[in-house]
């Protein structure tokens, strides 16, 4: 017994969980759970923050880098036309090269070109590494603009890494020497007559390269990207900890239920942590400790009640055995009573058959010879002798009552009663009746016939009006009981003697007037309780009386308890 | 209760298969109780049987008075079951037993109406059952009753 015995008691409890799943199919099990559902949670997450930060990074620094461009090339478009305005007017190539020369330093201005406002090309200066410039400075390209460019403007064209910024190179008329050159030659705007007049003298493009700028977002893009990796390994190395440190306790309960419900109650789990697992892994214990207590109990419990049943079962057989040593002494005196009615009816008749006919015999052959005396003691001899035999029938039909088998069939009582009255034959002035439409029954006929009889022969010997009548009766009216009845308008009874009629022996009338033996009722009686039934009388002298017996409609409800077959089993 | 056997009254029961013959002389009696075999006796001269009655007092007796066979065979036995020595049932085992003596119709003569003590004896092939009656005028009406059947007068 003890704690091995009570974990055979849990294996007994929990059967179909416990085969079959093993520590290492737990730990498979658990590889694809928790700890990979929130790592790839986690990395999901992560990345697609670290994604969105650096699309928009990325794109804010371009569109950045793009304006910073816009705006040097248009200030340096604007500048440069500014500084070249009297190289143009003067058509002076030297000086303009000169400051296209200085412009031409910077990394990323790949070509200037200057031209007047004939479109002839004043200066050009283009950077050897420009595959594209010769293409792009073509005039043409320029004319394709189609409108007049006042202010720094981005010519371009898609696809080329260069951005074209054009700016006017304009004078205003005091700066003009030449008044009449002014007339024929420029192209002449005002908003207002009052303004000095404002004239554009030429075209400054400056080609700005975007390989930089390209290779400036490329770079950030490399470093975004390179970012987003380490936060992603970092967030993983992070959450992982994490993670375990969720998972890890999750999975060791879980283990341990796993070996609980293998049956090892001493299994505990150690987790540290004070957040939720760790209070549920310390319920986890207390539920185990509480488990093992109650299985402990249990266990107690069981033995007892083992013990108990144990006891109980020895007290059964016991009782058993005395049981069946009681019956067999029960059958014994039933075969002793058997013997004894046996006897009585050979032993105790014989004589009494003999001292009858002897009696008989003297009557007839030497009857003339006794005086009156003689013969009326004579008849009286006859008469106790044939009463004593009466008697003995008597106790032997009282013996054998209920020890006689009788087989439950159903039993018409309609028929039953019909035969019994042609059984009686009644005599003429007696009116026998049937009240009620009598049920069908299942019951012993003979015991069922008997029991009519007795009642009724009782009736019709009780009978002292001219007129005699008798009334069967059924009352179904009970849930669980027939109720049959006999009414008679016979002499009626005393109430005193309500219970000693149905005694043994007890007649109610001088023998001499009715040679009966007063056994009808009695046997009627017995017939009626081991049904599990009861019979009674009602009634008034000189009136007549109503016997009423009611035994059960169904056989079940009360066991033939008398039954000799029950005794013998 | 066999069904082959049949009621003639209350005290009188009858295998039915025998049929009715002509039974020779003698009767025989067996019976251990005086008074009754004078009963039989006078009986038989009340309902006018004459054929010669030879009274038995146990069942050895009756055994011997059988086999002896100097003397006819009885034409019928009425048997009384309790007597000293071999009583009624013990005859009819071994008359049962013994294949000469199936012809002769065996009547049982009983003080008892158990409806046993009639199975057992009609399980052991008797004739027939008659409950004795303490009536003597009774009685003499069985035998008048028997004797229509058996038609044992008829010398």
């Amino acid at each position: 017994m003890g704690i091995s015995h009570c974990f055979d008691y849990n294996r007994e409890l929990v059967p179909t969980f416990s085969v079959g799943i093993t520590k290492e199919m737990a730990e498979k099990r658990f590889k694809f759970s928790i700890q990979f559902k929130l790592f790839l949670i986690l990395i999901s997450i992560v990345v697609f923050i670290s994604s969105t930060i650096v699309f928009f990074f990325v794109t804010w620094t371009k569109n950045e880098l793009y304006g910073e461009i816009e705006k040097r090339g248009k200030i340096e478009a604007k500048s440069l036309a500014f500084d070249a305005k009297y190289g143009v007017i003067t058509e002076d190539t030297v000086i303009l090269d000169h400051f296209v020369a200085g412009r031409m330093v910077k990394p990323d201005i790949m070509f200037i070109v200057i031209e007047n406002n004939d479109g002839a090309v004043l200066t050009k200066s283009i950077k050897e590494k420009c595959f594209h410039c010769d293409e792009l400075t073509k005039k043409d390209l320029l004319v394709d603009i189609g409108e007049a460019i006042l202010e720094p403007t981005i010519i371009s064209k898609e696809g080329h890494d260069i951005y074209i910024f054009a700016a006017p190179i304009v004078t205003e008329r005091s700066e003009i020497p030449n008044q009449e050159k002014i007339l024929e030659n420029a192209l002449i705007f005002t908003d207002k007559p009052t303004e000095p007049l404002q004239l554009i003298r030429g075209m400054v493009y400056v080609g700005v390269s975007l390989v930089n700028l390209n290779k400036r977002v490329q770079d950030t893009l490399a470093v975004s990207v390179l970012i987003i990796f380490i936060v992603v390994i970092v967030s993983l190395t992070i959450s992982s900890y994490f993670i375990k440190a969720i998972t890890v306790p999750i999975r060791k309960v879980a283990l341990a239920a796993n070996e609980i419900s293998n049956g090892n109650l001493a299994m505990s789990v150690e987790v540290f942590s004070s957040d939720e697992i760790g209070e549920m892994a310390e319920n986890f214990n207390k539920m185990t400790t509480t488990l093992k207590i109650t299985i402990d109990e249990l266990t107690d419990f069981k033995n007892k009640l083992e013990m108990k049943v144990k006891k109980r079962t020895m007290e059964l057989e016991l009782a058993l055995r005395m049981r069946v040593g009681l019956l067999k002494k029960l059958a014994n005196a039933n075969k002793e009573l058997e013997s004894f009615a046996y006897v009585v009816s050979h032993d105790l008749k014989a004589p009494l058959r003999g001292i009858n006919s002897l009696a008989t015999w003297i009557y007839k052959d030497y009857g003339d010879k006794f005086d009156e005396d003689g013969k009326e003691q004579i008849q009286l001899l006859i008469g106790r002798v044939k009463r004593m035999y009466n008697l003995i029938d008597g106790i032997l039909q009282y013996s054998r009552t209920g020890q006689a088998r009788e087989e439950i069939s159903k039993v018409d009582t309609n028929i039953l009663i019909k035969e019994i009255i042609d059984i009686l034959a009644p005599p003429d002035h007696i009116e026998i009746k049937i009240k009620d439409k009598l049920p069908i029954i299942s019951y012993g006929k003979v015991h069922m016939g008997q029991i009519f009889q007795n009642l009724l022969s009782n009736a019709i010997k009780f009978i002292d009006k001219p007129k005699g009548k008798i009334i069967i009766g059924c009352d179904d009216k009970d849930d669980y009981f027939w109720k049959f009845s006999v009414t008679d308008n016979g002499s009626g009874i005393d109430e005193k003697h309500f219970e000693k009629i149905f005694t043994i022996f007890q007649t109610l009338s001088p023998r001499d007037h009715f040679e009966s033996t007063g056994i009808g009722l009695t046997v009627s009686k017995k017939i009626v309780e081991i049904y599990g039934g009861s019979i009674e009388v009602k009634s008034k002298i000189g009136e007549g009386s109503t016997f009423t017996f009611s035994v059960p409609k169904d056989l079940r409800i009360k066991a033939y308890s008398n039954d000799p077959k029950d005794k013998e089993s | 209760m066999i069904q082959k056997i049949k009621k003639v009254n209350d005290a009188l029961y009858i295998r039915s298969e025998i049929s009715s013959e002509m039974v020779k002389s003698p009767i025989l009696i067996v019976e251990d109780d005086k008074v009754d075999a004078m009963s039989i006796k006078r009986a038989f001269k009340d309902a006018d049987i004459t054929c010669r009655l030879d009274i038995v007092s146990n069942g050895e007796e009756a055994m011997k008075y059988i086999k002896n066979k100097g003397k006819p065979n009885p034409g019928i036995v009425f048997l009384d079951l309790n007597m000293p020595k071999m009583n009624g049932i013990e005859f009819l085992k071994v008359a049962n037993n013994d294949i000469a003596l199936h012809k002769i119709p065996i009547i049982v003569m009983s003080t008892s109406d158990f409806d046993q003590e009639k199975e057992e004896c009609f399980n052991l092939n008797a004739s027939g059952y008659m409950v004795k009656s303490i009536d003597y005028n009774e009685f003499v009406e069985l035998i008048k009753m028997i004797n229509i059947f058996w038609a044992m007068n008829k010398k």
